[in-house]
This record gives structure tokens, C-alpha cells and sequence, in this order.
């Protein structure tokens, strides 16, 4: 067929070039006096597959793949897992020691967020091809814990082979019991709809839960402020204070996955399975510190207002304003030591006590703040003069409010603030020339 | 004597024929009678809210090609609607799918449109008549401007989705299945402007449409495809490389139309000796005169921005005489900014803009209503061109006129001078590769990263194995042990590709002249090569700019406000390299080839001309990289034909020779001039033999050299009979290209060359030989 044969020549001259192309690059790393070793050697690798294309051969002619059978148990083997052979074909299924991890269910559930006591909670973290929840993106790791009682029961499902996905998602689905509670680390934007879309792939029906909490939202509003950045094993080291054994690099995960099935090592997915299991366990840990230190009871004077002016902001997303109110007054007890967030926090506090119509509570927090005199007390003299003028119609008192206000803005000059400082200015000139003209009109000059 | 009367588009037309330097270059004036409406009724089975909806609109019957449409698509044949500008083309697929959706509110359909403007327009007209029917039907752009928390509506609940093949390929088939609810209730697939997917990027949306049905499958649904299309040679034939499907062909257009007249003319003959004509761009803004002094809207094309550029400053000039309505004809062009493009467009549909000067930027779909006059300052390159350009004068009543103004080239010429070319022969051929190796690859890998490949599955031209064999070898797919090949790497294909190459690569132009610098425009690289080099005098808006810096690795020009003479001109050096022969045949007097080629593209000189006399005022260099295009080409080695010349008349006979074969093959494929590429060697290095090599102007190519190899003898044929018959003593650019040396007789020398190729049995077709035969000795 010349078609065909056409194709084929072309195939081989594309293979050429990009074997060209390879040799080209090792080259230049060479005379580059690269010393390397592990460079060196993947320039030999190089050198020596270019070398190797050099008569293009027929390759799809070439040797059977590896089965899925002894994928599988090559797989257990290496990971201490059991080959589990189903009707969908096969996966590999690897149970570890329970960890030990008492959680209060119920302390826990009046937190923001968080599931209802009775419902089984498992905590899930797969690990990927790539990134994103596109149809070429598998899970070839699905770590689980659930919470049975005082212990994390550790179970990880793995993929052995492309072809046998429905088994490894029967068995999901068979792990996650009518009701359950998903808590996951990003998993609404990403390990979720990745397994949505892994079952709707292969015509299987979507698992139904009772709830998924999402620890990233959580943590994102509660601890951000005092973390560089809301990655899981930053999470880990600065609130939990654990330090994690060498990790591998999530980029590198998919190429050992990868280079397994191509028949490479085994060993790389230990690391994997390691790193997926520590993933999962500091999600039931998250709960534990939550619980312990948040949830009510006298734990949660201690912790830092900044973070408890967050979890208010999540009850009042929620229409609990009491709970919200209450940890804020938690967090503002600190606001004549000078603890730091204390004053933002009675900012909040009053904020909230006007908008649920309490406006004597929140005068008296007002007060409280201007009281303290501390790098927000402008803020409460705003507020103050706005009260006095308006609500009041105490006019010489709100222009004594305005005139502390500005006041104080002009003398915290260096709280970073430019525009929202020149802004606040502005509308204070303003408040100040409006109580002039009415002090003047009253005959009470000012 | 009054400059500016009133007067309708035939009082116009005499005023122009009056004038003896008008109606002296007129070579042929057709004029073609007013044809009436086909009408049809509403077919009995149309739901009585779309029936009251359009004669709410006025519409109480249907046109002959819409009727036919509809019945096709309700009985599930996928069509091909070809007729002209403003014909109720878009009701052929609206009123199926309202019906289909009426019928069935879980059915979906998807449109898709070359640009996310055409698709916003769609759905404006798609909004109007559903409200008008009190259907309450969901329909939605989805493009890069739909903002995320709508995307997710749209992907469960909206029940046309209107988007483009870019999004296509890189947000909806990778994601496949979020948009399970679209693609299992799929019904109807609309492909709208069939006619601008050709070439590369009709060849990756061919690509884009065998995942779109593969998917489809997937999900259990067949649609009906309705693609549309302005008039081309081939629609169905398009139609089925796109779709990889047949089908039914409606082209009876049942639409009224005025009457209309079309001219043929050409610039005044200057100088017998050298064949120098007159500028076709000067004869045009003169017959575009006499229509906008008499207040009828005027369309002016030009074939490239300068061009344009030179036309409108030229007009304006005109219309400054007893006060014209100046400032009521505007430039459009690739180039200018979004913003004062829908400006011009909705100045010309509500007729507060007189006379435009545009490119073809204003041929493609674009809405703005139907105007009296058009005036074409050189063959836009194609018949189907044409008729697009001069469909845009033309009234469901009342008479228009199209004028068509010769340009210098030989295809020009013989435009102009063979009528029947024009207005008898069919319109070209639209053709794209859907089968373009490396296009091919991209999308195959797509096509396994959104769904594992079946053993003995086909993708394209054939079984898909030998293909995801390659890619395994990648280490992109694996074969599983199902016999299945899955995608097996963390890359995103998609992303890698882009459907239109050249698009992502523009160069921004930045006029430095006030405080605050602005874009004014941009263009893409190949022309930015020429046009905005360092030095080069840029026109835009008719306004010269000087262009002080190019930063080309940041692609951006910086030019500034100038008022200077002379335009420049920048050459073009074109270099060849064969990389692989497909075919090789033996021909008379040489040998015959087509393959892959790599062309090199470098700019490193211009020229200052002076305006109107384009006398030479100076030069001066261009430091820019070479561009190279991986390409196919169709080349011919004259061996025993080229054997015992002087090494100068070669060169001067292969020259021209090869310029007349250009055109002859433009003329016989159909294609633009532009979409082929000359080079000719005097001793090829590659062969160290005389070569003439034609090469497509697209990466990878389109399929034209195959074609060119094998309509050979035609081309040869048509090159010496056009050389033959031209009236030039010596050479012209009407046939063997502009003069190089004047004492040379560049038309006795290439016509020597093609009688001998032609030698031995003229006309005949060579055989076709072995691929990858060895080179002859």
C-alpha cells in the first residue's frame, strides 16, 4: 500500500529528526563541560537512543505489553499490597496500621464548616497523571482514611494498569459507605471532579456523599494570615509542627507512575505511596487541631485572634452572628494588652454588633477601641463621629470625634496604608467643612 | 459645476461611462437582470410559534434553498447550504434547531463560527427570535470571554451553545465530560462560513470535528451537520474533507436579487515597450468618485494595506474639493483595532459612513448591510473572492455595480481579459489536508488524551495504530493490556496546539508620538518582516509613521507621526531546501517532483519610493532573523531542456518561465496567487541541476503540489500560451515578471525554455512515479 508505506516513511523521518534534535542538545551539554553526573548520564542516555534509531525500525510490530496481572502483583509486591482480582479486572489494594487520632465529633461539629456528628467521615487525596480534571488525567492512587472512632484506618487503592480503572473505582465506591463526609485538601476543584470524571469515563455511576468539606477553604480563611502560602506541607510544618522525611516532588510523581507501567521500577511508588499517606493522615490531623484548640471551651482563648476573627468570618457566612460575635470577643480580650489582631478584631466586632441592630454594644466596643488608643483607633473615632452625628445629632461631639480621628491618622503615619490613609483623609475634610456648616447654622460655632 | 448631486446608481453609472478615461479601460460590461423570489410555504409540521414569530418578522413563507434545508436536517441528512451574502442563510440551521429544541427542550445543538464576533452577532439574532416566539430557549456564547461562573451554567443547562473551534479543541473536547449533558442530547452541529476553513486551519478544524464526533459516539449521539457557506467550486467536497461525511448539497438559492452591473476595465497602457500600465489603484479611487459625489454607498477594496492606505488618502484628497463629504469615508484593514472596526461597520449599515477602502478584512461575514457600489483595485485572487468582495454591492431591490480594476500580474490580466473566466466558470475550489502529518499527530494526540483508542480504531485517513505507535515511542500514549492505547504523560495536548499558528505571533505596533504611547494596530510576522521593520515608513489611517524601534523578540514595533514623501519597500529573499520526494516523474526535457520542502524567508533590504512616480530615492538594510516554513512543494528540473545556455539566459528564461507557470497554476487549482510560492535555481545545490520550484505558502501544505504534479503538461501548456499571447515585446509583468536586465528578452528566452519542456508530447500528463524513487543521475 503506498499510502501506507508513505506514512511509514514519514513516521521514520520524523524519528530522525527528533533523535537529530535530542543528539544536537546532549551535544551542546557536553561542550557545555557539564559535571553533573546525573546530567552526564542522561546525556549518555541520549547519545545512545539517538544512536540506536539510527536504521528506522517497524516498532508497533514490537513486543506484547506487560499484563495486567503481573503489573498488579509486581505492584503489590513492591508496595506490600495485595493483588485483589475483581470482575473489572485487577487493582492493588494496601492496607496500613490504623493511626491512632481521638477527635470529639460533636466539639467538632460546631465549628464552621464541618460535618454533622454521625456521619462516617473519610478523609481522600489521589495521586495523578497531571494536573487538572480533564479526561486524560487519571487517579492511580487513591488514599483513604476513615475515622472509626479513636483511629484513621488507612487503606490506598492503586491502579495497575490503564485498562483496569473500573476496578479501581468499584472498590472506591465500595470504601465509601452511604452518607459519608468527604475531607479533602482542594478536592472541590480537584481530586473530586477528577473522579467524577473517571467514572463517568468508564459508564459508572457517581458515588453519593453526605457532605465534603474541603480543608483548603478552611484553612485559606483561618490560617492564611499567618502562613506564607496555604500549601498542604506548610500547613503541616507551621501549624502542626511536623516535619516530613524527603518527600518527592509532586512533579515527579506522574513520570514514576509512568515509567512503572512502561516496565521501569517499582521503588519510585513507594516514595509515592509514602508521600500519599502522609497527605492523608495530616487531613484527620487538620480535624484533631481544629477540634482541640477552636472548638468550644477554653482552648480557644489562647489561640491567635487573627485566626479566630477568620473562623467568625466563616460562622457569619453562615447566619450564625452569636457564635461569630462570641469569638470575636474571644479575640478582642487581648486589645489593651495590645495583643496583635485584637483591635482589628473589636473593629470586626462592632461592625457586627451595628449590623444585627445592637448599636449600644456596639458603641461601647467603639469606645473600647478609641479607649486603647491603638493603631485602629481612628477607625473607632470615624466611626464614633458618624454615631454621634447622625444618630445622636450630638454635633460639637462628632466634631470632636472627627477632629481626634484625623488626629490620630496623621500621627500613625507609617502603617503602610497610603491610599486608604489619603482616602480616610479626605472624607474626614469633608465630615469636618459638613459640621462647620451645620455648627454654624445651629449658632454653635465651632 | 455641482461636485456633489444626488443621483441614483444608474445615473451614477452614465455619469462614470461619460467620462472617456473611465469608459476607455472597460474591457466588458455585463449586466444582469434582477432575478425574483423562490417562495415556498412554511412547511405544515413547523410549530406555530416559530410560524408566528417570523411573520411577526415579516417572513410568511420560505425561500426555496431554506425549505430544502429544513426538511433535509428534520430527516436527519446532514446539508450544505451554499448561497450568497444575504440570502436568510442562517434560518437554514435556526429554524431546525428551534423546531428541535420546541419539540424536545432536552435536545442541544452547537454552532460553531470561525471568530468569537460572528458568534456574538449569532446569538444577538438567535435571542430576537425566540423571544418573538415566547420559547424559552437557553442559548450562550462560550468563549475566552465567558466569565467562569456562567461557563458552568452554560455546560449544564444551555441548550445552543455558540463558540468557536479554538474553544472547541482547547476547553469543551478535553473536558468532555462536564459537558456530558451537551454531548449526550447533541443533535445538531452548525458550522457556519464553511468557506474560511481551508487551508492549515481548515485542516486542524477537520481535526477538531473527527474529536468532536468521536466523542459524540462516546456519549451515544450522531448530529446533524448543517455547515454553511459562501459560494465556492466546491462546497460538498469541503464539506466532507471538514466532516469526514457526505452531504446533501443545497446551492438553489431561492432569494430575490437586483440588477447589477458588472465592468471589467483596466489601467491606460503607458509604455508599449515595457507593457507598463497605468496603477490600478489610481483608476480605482477615480471610478469610486463619480458614485460617492453622487451620495451612493461605496465600498473600495485593495488588495494589501499600502495599497488601501494610499486609495483613502487619495479619496480624501479628492473630496476636499467644494467641500466632499470627507470624513465620511474611512479606511478598514487588518491592522486596526477591534474598537474602530465595529465603528466603520455600524457606520456603513446605518448608512451615516459613505465610502470605505477596505482589505478582504471586510469580506469574511461581517455585517454591514447591503451597499450600491464596489470597486476592486486589483483581482482579489480568487473568483470566489471576487463575487464576495462584489456581493457586498448588491440590494434584494434596486440596481448595484461591481467594478473590477486589473492589477500589474498575469492573472490580473488574464482576468480582465477572458470574461467568461469570471462570469461563467465556476468559483474555486476551497481545499485543506485534513490528513497533514503533523497536523494529524497533534490532534491524534488530543483525540487519545479525551478517550482511550479501540484496537483497530481509525482516526482520519486509516487504522490509528502506526500513528500511536510513534507516539508511544514518545512516551506520550502506552498500549495497555487491553489492547488499548491510552494517553500516558503529564503534558496537556491541547494546549500545545493552536489552530491558527501564525495568529498568537503578532507584532503590536506602539505610536510613540503623544505623552502616552498607544497601539494603533498589528499585524502578523511574516508581514511585519516588510512592513515594520527599522526605518520603515508605516501607513495607517492614511497617516505615516516611522518606525523607530523594532523589538522582535518582544514582537513590538515602536514607529512615530511623520509627513514625509516617499513610502518604502522591503524585499524579500526566498530560500529553498528539498527535504524528502514524495514522487518523482520523468517529463520532457527534464524531470518532474513534489515533497517536502524548507523555505527560509529573509528581509534585508528596502527600498524609499517616492509617492506617485515611484521613482527609487535611496535604500537601506533590514537586520531581522529568518522565518522558515516546513512545507510541500511540486518542482521541476529541466535537465535536457536547460542543457547548452548561456548561465545568464537561463536564469532569465527559468525566471520568467516559472513566474508564467505560477499563474497558470493559481488559474488552475483555483487558488490564490499567494497561497504558492516561486523559487527558481540556476544550479539547485540540493540537485546541482536547474530547478523551478512552486511551494505552498502554508505549513505542511494543503495538498496543491500533489495536484500541481499531476496537472504538469496543463501547466507547462497554459504557461506558454500565456507568454505567447501577451502583447509585450520583450518581457512584462503581465507574463515573465517585472524586467531585471532591460536588454534581455526575457519573453523569447523563457518561451525557448517551454517549448522544450513541452517537446516531446505537448499537453501530455507524466507518469506517475514509484515514491522515493532515487534521483536520476
Amino acid at each position: 500500500m503506498p499510502a501506507d508505506a508513505h506514512l511509514r516513511s514519514r513516521l521514520d523521518r520524523l524519528r530522525r529528526e527528533r533523535a537529530a534534535d535530542a543528539r544536537a542538545a546532549a551535544a551542546r551539554a557536553e561542550r557545555a563541560g557539564e559535571t553533573d553526573p546525573h546530567i552526564r548520564q542522561a546525556v549518555a542516555a541520549v547519545f545512545a537512543a539517538a544512536d540506536a534509531y539510527g536504521p528506522p525500525q517497524p516498532v508497533w510490530a514490537g513486543t506484547g505489553p506487560l499484563d495486567a496481572a503481573s503489573l498488579a502483583r509486581r505492584m503489590a509486591r513492591g508496595l506490600d499490597g495485595d493483588p485483589v482480582e475483581t470482575a473489572h479486572g485487577w487493582y492493588v489494594r494496601r492496607e496500613l496500621r490504623p493511626v491512632y487520632m481521638p477527635l470529639d465529633r460533636r466539639r467538632l461539629s460546631g465549628l464552621p464548616m464541618m460535618p454533622p456528628p454521625g456521619a462516617p467521615l473519610v478523609c481522600l487525596d489521589t495521586e495523578t497523571t497531571g494536573l487538572g480534571s480533564a479526561a486524560g488525567t487519571v487517579a492511580f492512587l487513591i488514599g483513604l482514611a476513615h475515622w472509626d472512632c479513636a483511629h484513621l484506618r488507612l487503606v490506598q487503592l492503586f491502579l495497575p494498569d490503564h485498562s483496569t480503572e473500573p476496578a479501581l473505582l468499584a472498590a472506591l465506591a465500595a470504601e465509601i459507605r452511604p452518607g459519608s463526609w468527604l475531607v479533602t485538601y482542594n478536592g472541590r476543584s480537584f481530586d473530586w471532579p477528577l473522579i467524577e470524571t473517571r467514572l463517568r469515563m468508564n459508564g459508572r455511576p457517581q458515588i453519593p456523599l453526605g457532605g465534603h468539606l474541603d480543608l483548603l477553604h478552611l484553612v485559606r480563611r483561618v490560617f492564611r494570615h499567618r502562613l506564607p502560602d496555604a500549601r498542604l506541607q506548610t500547613v503541616e510544618h507551621a501549624l502542626l509542627r511536623r516535619r516530613r522525611a524527603p518527600d518527592i516532588p509532586a512533579s515527579e510523581i506522574p513520570a514514576a507512575y509512568h515509567s512503572f507501567l512502561r516496565g521501569g521500577p517499582v521503588e519510585p511508588l513507594r516514595v509515592v505511596a509514602r508521600h500519599n499517606v502522609e497527605d492523608v493522615v495530616t487531613l484527620g490531623r487538620i480535624l484533631a487541631h481544629l477540634e482541640r484548640g477552636y472548638g468550644a471551651g477554653p482552648a480557644r482563648h489562647w489561640a491567635p485572634a487573627g485566626d479566630l476573627i477568620g473562623l467568625a468570618r466563616l460562622y457569619r457566612h453562615e447566619g450564625k452572628a452569636v457564635l461569630a460575635a462570641h469569638l470575636l470577643g474571644i479575640a478582642s480580650e487581648g486589645l489593651a494588652a495590645g495583643q496583635p489582631g485584637a483591635a482589628q478584631a473589636t473593629v470586626e466586632l462592632a461592625r457586627l454588633l451595628r449590623r444585627e441592630g445592637r448599636d449600644v454594644e456596639a458603641g461601647l466596643t467603639w469606645a473600647r477601641l478609641v479607649e486603647v488608643d491603638g493603631p485602629l483607633a481612628a477607625v473607632g473615632w470615624i466611626e464614633l463621629a458618624k454615631e454621634r452625628e447622625h444618630r445622636q445629632r450630638d454635633l460639637p461631639g462628632a466634631w470632636e470625634a472627627t477632629d481626634s480621628a484625623l488626629l490620630k491618622l496623621y500621627s500613625c503615619h507609617n502603617n503602610g496604608q497610603a491610599l486608604l490613609r489619603r482616602r480616610l483623609e479626605a472624607d474626614l475634610a469633608r465630615r469636618r467643612a459638613r459640621l462647620a456648616r451645620r455648627l454654624d447654622r445651629a449658632g454653635l460655632g465651632a | 459645476m455641482r461636485y456633489y448631486e444626488p443621483a441614483d446608481v444608474e445615473t451614477a453609472l452614465a455619469r462614470a461611462m461619460a467620462e472617456p478615461s473611465l469608459a476607455g479601460g472597460v474591457l466588458h460590461h455585463a449586466q444582469m437582470p434582477a432575478r425574483p423570489a423562490d417562495l415556498r410555504p412554511m412547511p405544515g409540521w413547523l410549530d406555530p410559534r416559530l410560524v408566528s414569530a417570523l411573520a411577526g418578522r415579516g417572513i410568511e413563507s420560505l425561500y426555496a434553498h431554506q425549505a430544502e434545508a429544513l426538511e433535509a436536517v428534520r430527516a436527519g441528512e446532514d446539508v450544505v447550504v451554499v448561497t450568497p451574502t444575504a440570502s436568510g442563510k442562517s434560518l437554514c440551521y435556526l429554524l431546525p434547531t428551534l423546531q428541535a429544541l420546541a419539540e424536545d427542550p432536552t435536545a442541544r445543538a452547537l454552532y460553531l463560527f470561525p471568530t468569537k464576533a460572528l458568534g456574538q452577532d449569532q446569538v444577538a439574532e438567535l435571542g430576537e427570535l425566540t423571544r418573538a416566539a415566547r420559547l424559552a430557549i437557553n442559548s450562550s456564547t462560550y468563549d475566552g470571554d465567558t466569565p467562569a461562573p456562567i461557563r458552568s451554567a452554560i455546560r449544564s443547562a444551555g441548550q445552543i451553545v455558540v463558540t468557536n473551534p479554538d474553544m472547541l479543541h482547547a476547553a469543551i473536547l478535553p473536558h468532555h465530560t462536564k459537558w456530558f449533558q451537551l454531548f449526550e442530547q447533541l443533535r445538531i452541529v452548525v458550522v457556519d462560513e464553511l468557506h474560511t476553513y481551508r487551508g492549515l486551519f481548515g485542516s486542524h478544524v477537520a481535526n477538531v470535528l473527527r474529536r468532536l464526533l468521536r466523542v459524540c459516539a462516546h456519549y451515544g449521539s450522531r448530529p446533524v451537520i448543517v455547515c454553511c457557506s459562501a459560494t465556492i467550486g466546491n462546497p460538498a467536497e469541503l464539506a466532507t474533507a471538514l466532516t469526514g461525511r457526505q452531504p446533501r448539497l443545497i446551492d438553489r438559492n431561492g432569494a430575490p436579487s437586483g440588477a447589477r452591473h458588472v465592468l471589467l476595465a483596466q489601467p491606460p497602457l503607458l509604455d508599449p515597450a515595457t507593457g507598463a500600465r497605468g496603477s490600478a489603484l489610481t483608476l480605482a479611487t477615480r471610478w469610486a468618485l463619480p458614485f460617492l459625489r453622487a451620495g451612493r454607498q461605496t465600498l473600495v477594496f485593495g488588495r494589501s494595506r499600502m495599497g488601501v492606505e494610499l486609495m483613502l488618502s487619495t479619496l480624501r484628497e479628492a473630496l476636499l474639493l467644494g467641500d466632499g463629504p470627507r470624513s465620511r469615508v474611512r479606511g478598514y484593514r487588518g491592522g486596526y483595532l477591534p474598537t474602530e472596526r465595529r465603528a466603520v461597520e455600524r457606520g456603513l449599515r446605518e448608512g451615516e459612513l459613505l465610502g470605505v477602502v477596505c482589505t478582504n478584512a471586510l469580506e469574511l461575514g461581517v455585517d454591514v448591510g447591503q451597499l450600491d457600489v464596489a470597486v476592486l483595485a486589483g483581482y482579489p485572487g480568487s473568483i470566489a473572492a471576487t463575487w464576495q468582495q462584489m456581493g457586498r454591492a448588491g440590494r434584494r431591490q434596486g440596481t448595484s455595480v461591481a467594478v473590477l480594476i486589473a492589477g500589474g500580474g498575469p492573472v490580473d490580466r488574464y482576468v480582465v481579459e477572458h470574461p467568461e473566466f469570471l462570469l461563467q466558470s465556476p468559483p474555486e475550489e476551497a481545499r485543506l489536508d485534513p490528513d497533514n502529518l503533523h497536523v494529524l499527530l497533534a490532534h491524534l494526540k488530543a483525540a487519545v488524551f479525551e478517550l482511550p483508542f479501540e484496537p483497530g480504531e481509525r482516526f482520519g485517513p486509516g487504522e490509528a495504530a502506526p500513528l500511536l505507535a510513534f507516539l508511544a515511542e514518545e512516551g506520550l500514549v502506552r498500549r495497555a493490556s487491553d489492547q488499548r492505547w491510552y494517553w500516558s504523560s503529564d503534558n496537556f495536548p491541547a494546549s500545545a496546539v493552536s489552530l491558527r499558528a501564525a495568529a498568537q505571533e503578532n507584532v503590536i505596533i506602539i505610536d510613540t508620538t503623544p505623552d502616552r504611547p498607544r497601539v494603533i494596530g498589528e499585524i502578523d510576522i511574516f508581514a511585519a518582516q516588510t512592513l515594520v521593520h527599522e526605518d520603515a515608513i508605516y501607513i495607517h489611517e492614511s497617516i505615516q509613521y516611522h518606525v523607530h524601534r523594532l523589538d522582535w523578540d518582544e514582537r513590538k514595533a515602536y514607529v512615530r507621526r511623520v509627513d514625509v514623501d516617499h513610502y518604502t519597500d522591503a524585499e524579500r529573499a526566498v530560500t529553498l531546501k528539498p527535504l524528502e520526494e514524495f514522487a518523482r516523474a520523468r517529463v520532457p526535457g527534464g524531470e518532474l517532483a513534489h515533497g517536502e520542502v524548507m523555505v527560509s524567508s529573509l528581509v534585508s533590504m528596502f527600498k524609499k519610493l517616492k509617492f506617485g512616480t515611484d521613482e527609487n530615492l535611496g535604500w537601506g538594510p533590514v537586520h531581522l532573523p529568518e522565518i522558515e516554513l516546513q512545507t510541500a512543494a511540486c518542482w521541476v528540473m529541466p535537465g535536457r531542456a536547460a542543457e547548452g545556455w548561456r548561465r545568464a539566459d537561463l536564469d532569465v528564461a527559468l525566471i520568467g518561465a516559472g513566474r508564467a507557470m505560477q499563474a497558470v497554476a493559481a488559474v488552475l487549482l483555483m487558488v490564490d496567487p499567494r497561497d504558492l510560492g516561486l523559487v527558481s535555481q540556476v544550479r539547485s545545490p540540493h540537485y546541482q541541476t536547474p530547478t523551478i520550484y512552486l511551494y505552498e505558502a502554508v505549513p505542511g501544505g494543503v495538498g496543491l503540489s500533489e495536484r500541481l504534479f499531476e496537472r504538469y503538461g496543463e501547466l507547462v501548456e497554459g504557461a506558454t500560451d500565456l507568454i505567447a499571447a501577451c502583447d509585450c515585446q520583450a518581457g512584462c509583468p503581465a507574463c515573465t515578471g517585472p524586467r531585471l536586465e532591460p536588454e534581455v528578452d526575457a519573453r523569447q528566452l523563457a518561451l525557448r525554455l517551454l517549448r522544450a519542456m513541452a517537446a516531446a508530447s505537448p499537453g501530455s500528463l507524466p507518469a506517475t512515479g514509484a515514491p522515493g524513487a532515487p534521483p536520476a543521475a
